[in-house]
């Protein structure tokens, strides 16, 4: 899973500039998985509107590409604010993309209306960051799950079953079946959410933020059981976590995203090991150890990430930026493959020999 | 690592459980164990609501019975006594009757209205906060407009078109009080809606009927019953105001207002008149009140829902 590469669908348009799909490496044979999402430039834009005020148009994502393999784990990191998030809630359709494609298993789900969102839903299933607050206080595990069941089509005389099964599936007990949710841990919550995001029988989980609020040795439980479910199911998750470590144990490739935008995006062993993009390093930098630095020298970020209603202008990053030059205060980089095989969006990574990363 | 709680092993985890709630029942009954006043007002409005349902066996003649030895000599009403236990009202009718059966057409109409009003109340607070945008402006503006009328005036200006009858009353009160709830769902909606749980049946592909019947209407339900207390008391009030103006209950069913109408005249001469019918008012709307206030604690979600 190490070098993954995507290919990029057949019967699509020309790829636009900085489209990572385009990112093969070379010799990668033909027998790699149809990618099961497909994001394309994805763009979502706020807009405040006020009375006697001018509108102001939040670019919270701002023209992201990426791919999801069957299969697979893409991890999404970035500080608060950089649109995470919000691409996580435009998978599953909370929020309308501005503009841009999200494509699942060959369907565009952009334009979708009414009856056929619903029946996508199903394919693309949520687990969300606040254990306390993602199920129904008023629900028991045996109501929350069916829910999931019953627009899954099971006969309610099967739901108990089913929930016992989806339940050892999570590794609980059969016997929390009749609790309610503030009966039960952080922990045991957030698998219940799990469970009846499989009740539905999904393709695709996204986890945002999922195991953030939870105790670092219970973290290490619920990453565990992720990890088998995808093992048995063959499931893609899109993990979402500004918390590396995590990413680095459970995802195959990793995004970086700053300011709506991905800055760096490759799999896991080249975006850790060899960071291009100094936004990229300054938050490797930042991940705490104990007894001595393994991310290399801290790179101390100075500055707040910038307001997403007025980015600066270039590259959003340039006036936190280390290497800093004149180009980045006028010309915003596109994401393009660089040296080590990923691809960034900075003046200063080198790019990638056309040879080795063919375009 | 050495098993310390087998319990703890069988769930496949170390994460202790959260303590179990106790069960609202049981709640209610230690609460009222410990707080005399809000024990009162409850028995005060069993009492009030027995005497409702029984009048016809609490009460000691029927109500609009003119007894020819109602009134004395001098045709002033008969003061208290033994046949008589709250004495006579100027007609020569039996006043203890006329209070009991008063209390039924005043906890009818309390609650009747008050149950149409949180109807009405709920679905247009529900749907103007969950459907959002012009479905909850016009929605919310209409509520704003009549919530614009003080209420007594509003039920006073309606009830000169449709004319005095209870049914009127009831249908009045109810359409000038749904605007208070209606509100209070409103908020409550627009915050629910956002809840992760809301969120997460929605991508399941819960349809949003489903979503506001399962989701979201459950939580509602303590608000609605608080308000729905506390307004049983201010339709009585309103009751007895349009009834005391003439424009309520109709003559001769016996209403509290229409009593301390009728009673005020007679004040130098026959005070049980008035004072009777008063107390009898200021009892019912302080007990519902005081009950409302008690379920107010009681239901509150943030001690009712542990961890939230």
């Amino acid at each position: 899973m190490s070098s993954e590469p995507t290919v990029t669908a057949p019967g699509t348009p020309a790829t636009p500039p900085g489209h990572v799909t385009a990112v093969k490496q070379a010799g990668a044979g033909s027998d790699l998985p149809t990618p099961i999402v497909d994001v394309r430039d994805l763009e979502v834009h706020f807009r405040s509107r006020r009375a006697l005020r001018a509108v102001q148009t939040v670019k919270a994502v701002d023209g992201v590409s990426f791919t999801i393999a069957a299969g697979e784990t893409l991890g999404l990191a970035g500080e608060s604010g950089s649109g995470k998030s919000t691409i996580a809630r435009t998978l599953v359709r909370i929020n309308r993309p501005t503009a841009g494609s999200v494509t699942v298993a060959g369907q565009d789900t952009t334009r979708m209306q009414r009856d056929e969102l619903r029946r996508y839903r199903r394919r693309m299933q949520m687990v969300y960051q606040d254990p306390y607050d993602s199920l129904d206080p008023r629900m028991t595990v045996l109501e929350a799950i069916g829910e999931g069941l019953s627009v899954r089509g099971v006969a309610r005389a099967s739901h108990r079953r089913e929930t016992e099964r989806l339940l050892d599936r999570v590794k609980l007990p059969a016997s929390l079946v009749s609790r309610y949710p503030h009966q039960l841990s952080g922990g045991q919550r957030q698998r219940v959410s799990i469970a009846r995001a499989l009740a539905v029988s999904p393709e695709v989980i996204i986890c945002d933020e999922a195991v953030a609020a939870l105790d670092v040795s219970i973290r290490a439980q619920v990453l565990n059981v992720l990890k088998d479910i995808q093992d048995d199911l063959k499931l893609s998750y899109l993990f979402i976590s500004h918390d590396l470590s995590t990413l680095r144990f459970i995802a195959n490739r990793v995004a970086i995203m700053y300011a709506g935008r991905l800055v760096e995006y490759g799999t896991s062993g080249q975006v850790f090991g060899d960071p291009r993009h100094p936004y990229t390093k300054a938050l490797i930098a930042a991940v705490p150890t104990i007894g001595g630095r393994v991310g290399g020298p801290r790179i101390g970020l100075s500055g707040e990430p910038p307001d997403p209603a007025k980015l600066p202008p270039g590259c959003a990053f340039h006036p936190r930026c280390p290497l800093v030059q004149d180009i980045c205060r006028s010309d915003c980089p596109v994401l393009r493959p660089k040296q080590g095989g990923q691809a960034a969006a900075c003046h200063m990574a080198p790019d990638a020999p056309a040879g080795e990363v063919p375009v | 690592m050495a098993t310390v709680n087998p319990a703890l092993d069988e769930l496949g985890t170390t994460e202790p459980l959260a303590l179990v709630e106790p069960r609202l029942f049981r709640r209610a009954l230690v609460s009222l164990w410990h707080d005399p006043v809000a024990l009162i007002s409850i028995l005060a409005v069993v009492a009030l609501a027995v005497v409702a349902i029984l009048a016809p066996y609490f009460s000691p003649y029927n109500p609009n019975h003119i007894f020819l030895n109602g009134l004395s000599a001098d045709g002033a009403p008969v003061h208290p006594d033994a046949t008589f236990l709250l004495g006579t009202d100027p007609n020569g009718r039996d006043v203890l009757s006329r209070l009991i059966y008063g209390d039924r057409v005043s906890l009818l109409v309390g609650v009747v209205a008050t149950g149409l009003a949180s109807i009405i109340g709920v679905i247009v607070g529900a749907i103007a906060g969950y459907v959002g945008g012009i479905v909850e402006s016009i929605l919310m503006r209409l509520t704003d407009v009549v919530l614009s009328f003080p209420i007594l005036l509003f039920c006073i200006a309606l009830i000169t078109v449709t004319g005095p009858s209870t049914r009127n009353v009831v249908l009045v009160i109810a359409f000038g009080y749904w605007t208070y709830l209606a509100r209070i769902v409103r908020s409550l909606v627009l915050s629910l809606k956002e809840r992760e749980f809301v969120t997460a049946a929605r991508t399941l592909g819960v349809g949003h009927l489903k979503v506001l019947r399962r989701h979201i209407l459950p939580h509602l339900v303590p608000t609605i019953i608080v308000y729905s207390t506390l307004g049983v008391a201010t339709s009585i009030l309103i009751e007895a105001s349009l009834s005391y103006l003439g424009i309520g209950v109709p003559v001769p069913e016996a209403s509290w207002g229409q009593m301390i109408s009728q009673g005020q005249q007679y004040f130098q001469i026959a005070p049980w008149l008035l004072i009777a019918p008063g107390i009898a008012l200021i009892i019912t709307v302080l007990a519902f009140n005081l009950a409302g206030d008690w379920l107010t604690d009681l239901l509150d979600p943030v001690t009712t829902e542990i961890g939230r």
